[in-house]
């Protein structure tokens, strides 16, 4: 397991040039990056390291639980009471797809809400290691992970780049 | 000429309405908080004294409550349609309105959520309706429209409150980061430690997605369902299979009426005016026309149809409701939802403010008319003429119609103050990046 350690924030006003920093940074290789942006910028993000969206499978097995238990409901609850009531069959299929359908959008909804904290990874309890405020209003991050011998050479990066800032910790 | 907005002065733009606020607010929120109280007393006297203080009576067993009932939850319909279905029709000209309208959708369904329960007077008994396993060995009965209706509203409230609530969350970051002392604590736990990393952004915007997709069925679904209430009945009028779109098309009508009347006179307010558009507010107009147009649509192949299928019962209904002694109600239900939006379809008066804030209050009394038309005279007038009777004025229904206005424009002056009001995030991403220089901006 790599010993990385958040050593360096680049802070740049231009997403394009930090973008342009995480491509060099991703070149070079032996670092860990985590991009901060204050609106998700498409070429920052396209730049940014690949990683597992798992919200989509959680919406999946939500909805179809949602599906199976909806019309279970429906169906079982009515089981108990198996009266033929104006003239209609106790297992009413097309009202149970009411039940079935919302409960499908229900769970399917909830789960998605799990889906995002689990694979944002919040709530989150501590500040990362190092922090810029400003990166919430107008400015783009680029933080580094990486071993201790390399944070100058990842700190000319950045500046070349055109960091405004390089925070160590 | 309008400054333009950059990412910093977006943020301080709408979070002015933060600030200590002024007596006006005040004033609002104290009369707000007023009508409340007064709609609990009278709750409190109806359960006190009995159901037969409403309208309701035989013939006439759904009155006022139902009618508010319906009309709140076609408002609620409007603050998802800007924003899921307009999200996934990648319409631009949603992004500073859409966190407005979903509060309001939240707070019309909450407040929709009660009428059901006052209206049915022994409201300790509304437990029934929840599916939980219990001694008595009940269950609800989900081939009723109420079980329908308890299913979807609460569907619709729990995914509208979250989708706003997950929307809000790159914006209570940045309430956070302005915050010092208990407010960064709060803003802080609400924004669940959100940083803006490359993981989270890419997570939310995969979640913000299917949020979407889920949400834009239950539009049409939800009231869909309020409106089979009515057409699974064999009440003449309302038994009809026009009534999931005549619907879901009028509440879409209701809620961007009601954006309006809330926006226009909240953009000068709170000085967005460069947030708020004109042109946003255009473009929400252009939906009336349609929505008029097909609610005005509905009404006539009601009628149409009514005569054609040579129904007799279903006929007299509706001439009764043109011609009878509710005749008044129903006319301003058409003048108001269908003939007072026409000027709309000049330019001139959907980019005049003052007009369109008039127009969007008279299809929100139109719309509250057309829900009063179709039950009440409906139901007092069925099929054997010996049973035909009508309502007579009540108080406690108005006031309470009244008292529901006063909780939901709490819990949106609240909400104005406490939470960010337009998308901040969202509107940033529209203009161009700073850059270098810190100079860079743009328009909405």
């Amino acid at each position: 397991m790599k010993s990385y350690k958040r050593r360096l924030l680049g802070v740049f006003a231009d997403p394009y040039e930090a973008a342009h920093a995480i491509k060099a940074l991703q070149r070079l290789g032996d670092c860990e990056l985590e991009v901060y942006a204050p609106v998700p910028d498409h070429h920052l993000l396209d730049a940014a390291p690949k990683r597992f969206k798992p919200v989509r499978y959680f919406t999946a097995v939500g909805a179809l639980l949602g599906l199976v238990s909806g019309f279970a409901l429906a169906f079982w609850t009515a089981g108990l009471f198996d009266l033929f009531l104006s003239g209609m069959e106790w297992d009413a299929t097309v009202p149970f797809v009411i039940i079935g359908f919302e409960v499908t959008i229900l769970l399917g909804g909830i789960m998605t809400l799990f889906g995002l904290l689990i694979g944002a990874r919040l709530p989150k309890f501590s500040n990362p290691p190092i922090w810029d405020p400003r990166l919430s209003e107008d400015l783009f991050g680029v933080g580094v992970d990486c071993k201790k011998g390399y944070v100058e050479r990842f700190a000319k990066v950045l500046r070349e780049h055109g960091a405004e800032d390089v925070h160590r910790a | 000429m309008a400054k333009l907005l950059n990412y910093r002065n977006v943020a301080d733009k709408v979070l002015l309405a933060q600030s200590k606020p002024g007596p006006g607010y005040m004033l609002a929120l104290g009369l707000s908080v007023t009508l409340v109280f007064m709609a609990i007393g009278i709750w409190a006297y109806q359960v006190r004294t009995g159901i037969g203080i409403t309208v309701m009576n035989n013939p006439v067993g759904w009155g006022i409550y139902i009618t508010t009932f319906v009309f709140w939850v076609g408002i609620a319909h409007s603050g998802t349609a800007i924003s899921a279905i307009l999200f996934l029709l990648r319409a631009r000209w949603r992004t500073t309105i859409f966190r407005t309208s979903e509060a309001m959708t939240l707070f019309a369904v909450l407040t929709a959520g009660f009428f059901p329960i006052i209206h049915i007077g022994r409201l300790w008994r509304v437990y029934y309706l929840f599916p939980y396993p219990n001694q008595r060995d009940l269950w609800p009965n989900f081939k009723s429209p109420l079980a329908w209706d308890m299913v979807a509203i609460t569907t619709y409230l729990t995914i509208s409150a979250t989708f706003l609530y997950v929307g809000m969350i790159p914006d209570l970051a940045i309430i956070r980061d302005r915050s010092s002392g208990w407010k960064k604590v709060l803003y802080g736990l609400l924004a669940m430690g959100w940083r803006g990393s490359d993981r989270e952004w890419k997570n939310y915007l995969k979640a913000y997605i299917l949020f979407a997709g889920l949400a834009t069925p239950l539009v049409i679904s939800v009231h869909s369902v309020v409106s089979w209430d009515f057409a699974v009945s064999v009440v003449p009028g309302w038994h009809t299979t026009i009534f999931a779109p005549y619907f879901v098309a009028g509440a879409i009508h209701s809620g961007f009426a009601m954006v309006l009347t809330l926006l226009i006179p909240l953009r000068k307010i709170f000085k967005v005016e460069e947030l708020i558009t004109k042109r946003h507010l255009e473009q929400a107009s252009k939906v009336i026309i349609l929505t008029g147009l097909i609610v005005g649509y509905a009404y006539g192949t009601e009628f149409f149809i009514a005569w054609y299928s040579g129904n007799e019962t279903e006929f007299d209904v509706f001439w009764y409701r043109a011609t009878g002694e509710w005749a008044v109600t129903y006319w301003i239900m058409v003048s108001c939802n269908v003939l007072v939006p026409i000027p709309l379809l000049f330019k001139k008066v959907r980019t005049n403010l003052k007009w369109l804030f008039i127009i969007s209050i008279f299809v929100n009394v139109g719309m509250w008319f057309e829900r009063f038309v179709i039950i009440v005279t409906s139901l007092s007038h069925e099929y054997l003429p010996h049973s035909w009777g009508t309502i007579s004025f009540h108080w406690p229904d108005f006031l309470m119609l009244i008292g529901s206005f006063g909780w939901f424009f709490m819990w949106l002056l609240l909400f104005l103050r406490i939470m960010p009001w337009i998308a901040i995030a969202e509107v940033k991403e529209i203009l161009p990046p700073p850059g270098k220089d810190g100079k860079g901006g743009g328009t909405v």
